[in-house]
């Protein structure tokens, strides 16, 4: 499928031309982008009239090399539909370590972290307030994994009826163990595994953290796999000692910060209601030190209430951070945080205007990577991959500290889609499983006629289930934001790509 | 090419992007954690990271 589109900075319009059946990424002249878009019939009169005020001459000669092209099997490749075979192997987990946080994020999709439902037997912030939250935070590594073995020396001797309890806030290690088996059998002949310890707070659970790392590399190694970990943290415990753990033993470490303080205070509050910047920022800015050339980000949320979010970017970057991602929020449209189809325009343009700034500062000293404006046209994923997105559900699964499996942190919560329990073993759901399996790019209702499908990948299945109910419509906002992010990619890598990058 | 310029060209990478080993990572995992961009993850095996797989394993 052929898409044109255009890119203006600094005062230049450029026009571009995609292939997205192989990739291919062509610059193009006004006079062929307004021929192109007439074929679509998607010119205005005033582009019409341009169009036909072209020379003939001009109309052939566009006209040649686009078949010239085709003929080279650049543009006007045929859709090849491929037989997808799902994996069926669960190759990365998820392992949310604690269903508690010392941070109350107005928007947080896990209920301040508790992953508490509606229906829930208790009120989050009560809940967490009760298990010591505020203490916690105060505290170092060694004191939060002393609270956790007191609290398992208390428990009962049973451990099949002790894990099962869906109120288990922090994931004890014989839990995070059976979590690693689990995921060394269920990942059968692949070699490369990950496990990202989220939460909440994963940092509140740290002395499981540091067990689990080591069990599963011992793990590993006897079953001849390789084991990448991650941490998405809210930095509020990072300190020296954690930090440097997280430094020498994580593959990736992902730090939320949402941007300029005023942003960033005004959602993510302390249990105390407040504002938990300052501490964030330092701490961030400490690892990031640390970090050197190894692999972090820092990932913020933007709402209905920052549209200017390209500024929370760059603030960032001018903090000293070049691994940055922002994210849209989740969140139900009555919510007065959420963002809304109306807000698309808005949304699309700020896009537009930070990437602009993001081609200039990336000459500079200031140079800095943002995630979704990095896109490789070399060695990007095979079309398999392609077709099946990020493979929650499949390849991909998150496990509750009680050892609930569900397809994605995002569904953790959701009867539906629980897809078993890694204590009481058994392995997975089927019907869940095949349900994700057979959701690919080729089964979502818009897809077929997008040019960014095989870089979204049909998009996150749980914001189809948040906004549509079902995992094979997409959302319109969604799509909204990611066309508009994958052209600026585009333009941004021929930019780079002309200025010998 | 006077009016086109050819930035990208793919059309003869089809046969190489169908390695199907499914031993990259899962963009989830890596840094957004809320909605995926397949496009921005690296084929490990083009980079010669991984183990090439047996066709059966697929």
């Amino acid at each position: 499928m052929l898409h044109t589109f255009k890119f203006s900075h600094r005062g230049e319009l450029r026009y571009y031309l995609f292939e997205s059946e192989n990739g291919s990424l062509l610059e193009i002249e006004r006079p062929v982008f307004l021929y192109l878009k007439n074929g679509n019939g998607e010119l205005t009169q005033e582009e019409k009239a341009e169009l036909d005020s072209l020379d003939g001459a001009v109309v052939k000669e566009i006209a040649d090399e686009l078949n010239e092209l085709k003929e080279r099997g650049i543009i006007g490749v045929e859709e090849e539909r491929i037989d997808i075979k799902k994996s069926g192997f669960i190759k990365s987990l998820c392992l949310n370590v604690c269903h508690d946080c010392n941070l109350r994020c107005a928007y947080c999709f896990a209920a301040q972290g508790t992953y508490e439902t509606e229906n829930g037997k208790q009120n989050a912030e009560s809940a967490t307030c009760n298990k010591g939250g505020t203490a916690r935070e105060k505290g170092n590594s060694e004191s939060l994994s002393c609270g956790k073995n007191e609290r398992e020396k208390s428990e009962p001797a049973d451990e099949k009826t002790k894990y099962k309890n869906a109120d288990e806030k922090y994931m004890s290690l014989p839990t995070a163990k059976a979590a690693v088996d689990f995921l060394v059998k269920a990942s059968g002949p692949r070699r490369n595994l990950e496990i990202d310890f989220f939460g909440g707070e994963p940092l509140m659970n740290f002395g499981v953290v540091k067990a689990v790392v080591d069990y599963a590399r011992q793990k590993c190694k006897e079953n001849g796999k390789n084991i990448a970990f991650t941490m998405t943290t809210n930095a509020l415990l990072l300190n020296k000692k954690t930090a440097g753990y997280l430094d020498e033993n994580m593959d990736n470490v992902v730090i939320s910060i949402d941007g300029r303080r005023e942003v960033h205070d005004a959602l993510r509050k302390t249990a105390g209601g407040a504002g938990s910047f300052d501490r964030v920022l330092k701490n961030a800015l400490e690892f990031r030190d640390i970090r050197g050339e190894k692999k972090y980000y820092v990932r913020g949320t933007y709402t209905g209430r920052n549209p200017d979010f390209g500024e929370d970017v760059l603030f960032l970057n001018d903090c000293g951070f070049d691994r940055i991602s922002v994210e849209p929020v989740v969140l139900p449209e009555d919510d007065p945080l959420a963002l809304r189809l109306s807000d698309a325009e808005k949304i699309k343009s700020e896009y537009e205007r930070f990437a602009s700034e993001y081609l200039e500062r990336r000459k500079t000293a200031k140079r800095f990577d943002f995630f979704h404006f990095m896109i490789d046209l070399d060695k990007g994923p095979c079309v398999y991959k392609r077709l099946n997105g990020c493979g929650a559900g499949d390849e991909y699964a998150a496990v509750t500290p009680s050892g609930d499996i569900y397809p994605c942190h995002q569904f953790i919560g959701k009867p539906e889609f629980l897809m078993g329990n890694v204590i009481e073993g058994g392995g997975v759901d089927s019907a869940v499983q095949e349900k994700f399996q057979r959701s690919t790019v080729y089964t979502k209702d818009k897809c077929g006629e997008c040019f960014a499908k095989y870089f979204c990948s049909g998009g996150c299945a749980a914001n189809s289930v948040t906004y549509e109910r079902d995992i094979n419509k997409t959302n319109a906002l969604y799509c909204a934001v990611m066309r508009k992010r994958l052209e600026l990619s585009l333009a941004i890598r021929a930019a780079e790509k002309k200025r010998g990058g | 090419m006077k009016r086109i310029e050819v930035l990208f060209d793919n059309g003869k990478k089809n046969d190489g992007a169908k390695y199907g080993c499914m031993e990259c990572q899962t963009s989830c995992q890596s840094a957004c954690k809320t909605s995926c961009t397949i496009g921005n993850q690296n084929c490990l095996q083009k980079e010669e990271k991984v183990y090439v797989q047996k066709k059966e394993e697929k």
